[in-house]
């Protein structure tokens, strides 16, 4: 009896094995090797050392130039004055696209993110901020900080410059508003810095494997992270493509100054060097992409990593055809606003899907909220 | 001659000691599962913060309460599974526990895994069960009620449900990506190289395959192993082994307890009479035997084999389905496939207005949780009833006419790249849920 029960489950064993060998795949997307012997310390290294720190060092260095301009500015406001603070802006504006990846860690802990660029900005928030003289930068889902805020305060708060400038020599509660944002955002970037150059840098490049929790999964779920931000966020949601093609020129992320296609090609560019192991310079180091060539990472037969590269092409080019202002653009060129889209959207598989997949990265930054089997 | 040879096998009387040791513990587990599902905040996690619940076929119907009403149904499973325990009301607490569990597996299919399903199924077999008629408050207020002799079959039931878990468990590892890939362990094991001694071990190749390998081996014999008196101490120490292993390396939270606990049915009636002995069991000699009543034995007579037909083809059924379960996932669940995959995928819906040129990509992040959108997109009746929820929104919130929602998914298996998961031409809108195989499922 006992005999035949074994036969017959040793039989179905093999029968099940034949069903399922017909199923296996080719050579074309084969099964990586998760024991790979990458160095990924120096690959850590090499981000910290490169990219990381000198992104935030960049930032920190912008707001310092930022108040600066500041301290001119306020005491007595006027058109010429108020035009070099907007330039500095500018430009500390996009030393923050580069630092906008990082949201693990010290920047996790600051609310670095949601702190300094929560948009497009709740333009009443802020008037009622300004009015009361009272508000709590401490709420990560309030859109009354950060660079949009002063974006609309030094850029779109009256018809022009010259009435900007007005506005600002005669309202203190809009100076204190200006000042308050900007302490914020500076005491937050400050801390952030301290945290990584006291400990956190350390901790980063030790912290090597393949778990939740890794630098390596940290690095992957936040590359995307920030990805699906330039993608959703910087691009899709004023080109009206998640809204049924009703486009949304007020939701883009630098309505007021107009630079909105700027910084998002600044943050693709930073994406982009994230991944590579970049500096900002383009003087490349170890990344991701060293990685995935080094356990050979293929997709359909081809190089994982020359298909990420090239789709970064393709987006940058795209970013490239548009005109600013992107708020005009979504209407008067929808076209290829949408073909922009598409293209940013066309790398989301192979960053979100098959580089983690390669890497062995358990997706568990969406952490399973209860028990698995 | 066989028929009645086996009516007489399981018909035969033996001690229901067996039984009160996996009544207390099944119980005790379970009571202690509630708890700690409330209080680790599960309940709001899983089912207050999301609006939109995935549902398993037939049961769309399950409505998910609110917190009040799901504290309540938590409550309700907590106290019927003390009862069980206790053996207190036991009709009432067994049946009880089965319909709040079950119905609270019920509530979103996102959060489905087998050993819950496991212990639904336990539940139910609880219900029929003489588990109270001793050492049990209910024997303790009507004494007339013990009984220390039950039929075998009684027992046999949880043998043989225990035994499906790792039987199937072990067929179902006998794929050749766990056999010669040693996939997804060759994942999983290197997140664990942190481990003090056994850590180091796992940033080896060959380690997986051995895991992978012995883990096959064990699923598939280990019920026979339990099965004999000779090989049974062994074949119990390698349980716990096993299932603290498991336990440590992966986040399976009670399912090691429920197989420890469990299997311990496999032991003797005097084992059991002497563990109990130390908490006060006695069995007192000329009892009555129990004798399940008339209307039970007539039922039993087809649902028992109906219930054991039913165990052992359900694993099989993907066999009507064309393509790798594992890929499908059709006839996937109450199969016994535990920690067969490790799958990623992305799936972007868009949404099509038939009367107008309008169309909408759609943030899937606006009505699923993280969780819930990982499970959709590797699961394609997930994305189905999900499609249809579209379908419904688009039209009342934003009017559509007979809205045509298409997606792209692409699905990542064991440490590949990905490959098309849906085919993107197909409107969902039109597809109905059904049991058949999918056509619109891009198969190898």
């Amino acid at each position: 009896m006992l005999l035949r029960i074994s036969t017959l489950i040793l039989a179905s064993a093999f029968l099940l094995l034949g069903s399922a060998c017909k199923n296996d795949d080719g050579d074309d997307n084969p099964i990586t090797d998760c024991m790979s012997d990458f160095d990924q310390e120096t690959m850590y290294e090499n981000l910290v050392n490169q990219l990381i720190m000198p992104s935030y060092d960049n930032l920190l260095n912008q707001l310092a130039l930022l108040e600066d301009q500041l301290d001119i500015f306020m005491p007595a406001p006027d058109a010429p004055k108020l035009e070099a603070l907007q330039n500095q802006f500018i430009e500390t504006w996009k030393s923050w696209q580069w630092a906008a990846a990082f949201e693990f860690g010290p920047a996790e802990e600051n609310f670095l993110r949601s702190s300094l660029n929560n948009f497009p900005v709740d333009t009443q928030a802020v008037h009622a901020n300004i009015q009361s003289g009272n508000w709590d930068f401490d709420l990560p889902d309030n859109y009354d900080k950060g660079f949009p805020a002063m974006d609309y305060l030094l850029f779109g708060s009256a018809a022009n410059n010259a009435s900007i400038a007005d506005l600002f020599a005669n309202s203190d509660a809009h100076r204190d508003y200006v000042q308050a944002v900007f302490q914020d955002m500076y005491n937050r970037t400050l801390a952030t810095q301290t945290a990584w150059t006291d400990n956190y840098a350390a901790t980063f490049i030790a912290n090597t494997g393949t778990a939740a929790g890794t630098s390596l999964s940290l690095v992957v779920n936040n590359l995307n992270q920030f990805y699906e931000i330039i993608k959703r966020d910087q691009i899709g949601i004023p080109s009206g493509v998640v809204t049924l093609g009703f486009t949304n020129p007020d939701k883009v992320e630098a309505y007021y100054s107009g630079i909105s296609l700027g910084l998002c090609k600044e943050a693709l560019a930073a994406n982009e060097a994230f991944y590579l192991g970049n500096n900002q310079n383009g003087d490349s180091g170890q990344g991701l992409d060293d990685f995935l060539r080094h356990i050979g990472a293929l997709k359909n037969g081809q190089s994982l990593d020359q298909l990420i590269q090239d789709q970064y092409s393709l987006a940058k080019s795209a970013l490239e055809a548009l005109e600013a202002p992107l708020s005009e653009t979504v209407d008067q060129n929808p076209e290829a606003v949408s073909e922009a889209y598409a293209e940013l959207s066309r790398q989301v598989v192979q960053l979100k899907t098959d580089l983690p997949s390669a890497l062995c990265v358990s997706i568990t930054y969406i952490d399973n909220p209860s028990d698995s089997d | 001659m066989i028929l009645t040879n086996l009516r007489q096998h399981i018909t035969k009387p033996i001690s229901i000691a067996p039984l009160v040791t996996f009544r207390i513990l099944f119980g005790g587990l379970m009571c202690f599962g509630a708890l700690r599902f409330m209080w680790s905040g599960w309940i709001e996690k899983l089912f207050v913060d999301p609006d939109f619940f995935f549902k398993f076929q037939g049961f769309e119907w399950v409505q998910v309460p609110g917190p009040a009403g799901l504290y309540f149904l938590y409550g309700l499973v907590a106290l019927s599974a003390l009862g069980i325990m206790l053996g207190a009301f036991c009709r009432i607490s067994t049946i009880a526990f089965f319909v709040s569990f079950t119905y609270t597996e019920l509530l979103d299919a996102t959060n489905y895994l087998n050993h819950y399903y496991l212990v639904c199924l336990l539940a139910f077999i609880l219900i029929w069960l003489p588990a109270n008629r001793a050492f049990s408050l209910d024997a303790w207020r009507k004494p007339n009620l013990t009984r220390y002799r039950v039929p075998a079959w009684t027992i046999y039931i949880l043998l043989f449900q225990i035994g499906t878990v790792y039987t199937f468990a072990g067929l179902a590892k006998l794929n050749p990506d766990w056999l010669f890939h040693a996939m997804p362990l060759a994942v999983w094991l290197p997140e664990h190289t942190n481990l003090p001694v056994l850590g180091y071990f796992f940033q080896f190749k060959w380690t997986a395959f051995l895991f992978c390998w012995i883990g096959a081996i064990y699923d598939l014999s280990v019920v026979w192993l339990l099965l004999f008196r000779k090989t049974r101490p062994w074949a119990y120490a390698l349980v716990v082994l096993f299932h603290a292993l498991t336990g440590l390396l992966f986040n399976i939270g009670l399912f090691p307890l429920i197989m420890v606990s469990s299997t311990l049915i496999f032991f003797s009636a005097d084992f059991h009479r002497k563990a109990l002995s130390f908490i006060g069991y006695r069995e007192a000699e000329n009892e009555v035997n129990y004798e399940p009543p008339t209307g039970l034995n007539h039922i039993g007579k087809w649902a028992l084999p109906l219930f054991v037909g039913i165990q052992l083809l359900m694993p099989f059924r993907h066999w009507l389905y064309p393509g790798d379960v594992l890929w499908t996932e059709e006839g996937y669940r109450f199969s016994w496939r535990v920690m067969l995959v490790e799958k990623a995928g992305t799936a972007t819906f868009t949404v099509e207005d038939s009367a107008s040129s309008r169309k909408s990509e759609v943030i899937n992040g606006d009505y699923l949780s993280l969780f819930q959108e990982k499970q959709m997109a590797i699961q394609p009746d997930f994305i189905l009833q999900f499609a249809h929820f579209l379908q419904t929104e688009y039209e009342e919130k934003h009017g559509f006419k007979d809205p045509i929602v298409k997606v792209e998914a692409h699905v990542a298996l064991n440490g590949r790249s990905s490959r098309p998961f849906i085919d993107p031409e197909v409107n969902l809108a039109q597809i109905q849920a059904s049991l058949a195989p999918k056509a619109w499922i891009l198969r190898k």
